[in-house]
């Protein structure tokens, strides 16, 4: 899907998000998810390329892993904000809070195994 | 019949060359066997085995396996490119690494919104911190064993030095010399475990420790640094300035001495006085042949002790001041702080090398420069 086939279809959604709003909320709700789901399954498509130029950049070495890594993290940080802005759009505030925080609790679980080879070299350049 | 009666005149030329090489040959075997037996004796032929395996193997890549050899300006060049085309490798994915962590971060931030930005700023300097403190960590130990190295050839070198500085009719300036040269090369691995690594490890754990953290711990680094460059400098500027000042003026005062000497053996001693000065002048000149090979392998081998090290600390001097120009240009704040932390570790290894090497130079130089006098 090109820029402007996702412009048009963001804009439709918008459109018709609005006007089902006023007789069914959840049709409109549900409307909107699935644009969303669209839009960004078309974006990421598009972002795989950049995504391989940078992984093949950094093949076979140890920081590959640490790229994956912090590929997970920036996936789940991005998601999460779109589930918490969904959440945001239905009225439910405190779901979307919930959402924002499972976020970054993932983060730093993905991360996880980076801070402990950060506190492993600290530990190493304490023994020095 | 022309020809039998008077042979050509090369055949003239050929016996006059023939006749020269019998007469000279055997002079110039003794020169030669009078320079190697100079240089074993000195000691100076021991000099290649003080240097440590890396640098050995440097040296014969430049064609340099014994202290008499010669290094051509062509190979130097060659060996030199090929040593940085062979150590950029790491530090050009750890940049490639270091600018997709960059980028990346900067699209969370801007997809994810500002709620999820700062733990994700905090994954990515984790990450930044795994790309970057284990080869950090590795340019420290061999920084110090560089300078332990070069401690020991200095230790190995200047009694042979000063050896031949006493051959060479400088007894003085021989002493001065060997005392300031042996006084330097027992401190250098006294300051490099008591205070460079120390230093280098405050820096290398300041440099994640300044992203992490609300303080601004890299002024804290800038300020160690600065301090850590100013004690160096300080340092080797005296102990250059007192060595070449030093010597120089004693082996003045030996040239002053040696030249009474010579004046009184040539006046009480009748006939022979003038010969004896003069053969005290030949031998003196074999000697000043032995120090100068000496005196510049020495500095060709406190070049090679440096010269990966070196490179590989400027690599990674690069390296981070590129993705510190990324980081800042993506406006990371931490990320920033935290290759800014990472370059000025670097730029102290590379002072502490620099440092070092200077102080090696100066001792083999100064043998260069002490001239025999008779």
């Amino acid at each position: 899907m090109g820029i402007f086939q996702i412009f048009g279809c963001a804009v439709c959604a918008a459109a018709v998000a609005v006007l089902l709003r006023r007789t069914n909320k959840e049709l409109a709700l549900l409307l909107s998810i699935a644009a969303c789901a669209v839009i960004f399954t078309s974006v990421m498509s598009q972002f795989s390329s950049v995504i391989t130029q940078i992984s093949s950049a950094v093949a076979n070495s140890s920081a590959s892993e640490i790229l994956a890594t912090v590929l997970k993290a920036v996936g789940i940080a991005i998601v999460g904000q779109l589930a918490a802005n969904a959440c945001k759009d239905a009225g439910e505030n405190a779901i979307a809070y919930t959402v924002q925080l499972a976020a970054k609790a993932s983060v730093l679980a993905v991360s996880l195994p980076l801070l402990t080879q950060v506190f492993k070299y600290i530990e190493e350049i304490m023994k020095l | 019949m022309r020809n039998a009666k008077h042979p050509p005149k090369i055949f003239f030329i050929c016996a006059a060359i023939s006749v020269l090489f019998v007469f000279f040959a055997p002079t110039a075997s003794a020169e030669t066997t009078v320079y190697d037996g100079l240089l074993e004796k000195s000691g100076a032929a021991e000099l290649y085995t003080a240097l440590d395996t890396d640098t050995q193997q440097l040296m014969s890549q430049l064609g340099v396996n014994s202290v008499d050899d010669t290094a051509e300006a062509d190979s130097i060049f060659a060996v030199l490119s090929s040593l940085i085309r062979e150590k950029a490798a790491q530090p050009l994915k750890a940049l490639a690494a270091l600018t997709a962590i960059i980028i990346l971060c900067r699209l969370a931030q801007c997809f994810g919104g500002s709620s999820v930005s700062d733990t994700i700023a905090f994954a990515s300097v984790a990450a930044c911190s795994v790309i970057m403190v284990s080869p950090l960590l590795t340019l420290i130990n061999r920084t110090v064993r560089c300078v332990e190295a070069a401690s020991v050839f200095i230790l190995a070198a200047v009694p042979v030095y000063s050896a031949l500085i006493i051959a060479g009719g400088s007894t003085t300036a021989a002493t001065s010399y060997g005392f300031l040269s042996l006084a330097a090369g027992s401190a250098i691995p006294v300051i490099s475990s008591s205070l460079v690594l120390p230093m280098l490890r405050i820096l290398l754990l300041l440099a994640p420790l300044s992203s992490f953290s609300s303080l601004k711990l890299s002024k804290l680094s800038g300020s160690l640094y600065g301090l850590v460059k100013w004690l160096l400098v300080l340092s080797v500027t005296v102990f250059s300035g007192v060595l070449s000042v030093q010597t120089l003026l004693n082996s003045q005062v030996d040239a002053a001495g040696n030249k009474a000497i010579k004046l009184i053996a040539s006046s009480a001693v009748p006939i022979v006085g003038g010969a004896f000065g003069d053969a005290v002048a030949a031998i003196q000149s074999s000697v000043q042949i032995v120090k100068s090979g000496a005196g510049a392998f020495g500095m060709l081998a406190a070049l090679c002790v440096f010269a990966p090290t070196a490179a590989e600390a400027a690599l990674w001097s690069l390296v981070c001041r590129a993705a510190q120009l990324a980081a800042a240009l993506f406006d990371h704040t931490s990320i920033t702080a935290f290759l800014e932390a990472c370059t000025t570790a670097t730029k102290t290894i590379l002072a502490v090398i620099s440092s070092v090497c200077a102080v090696s130079l100066v001792v083999s130089a100064m043998v260069l420069l002490v001239k025999s006098q008779a």
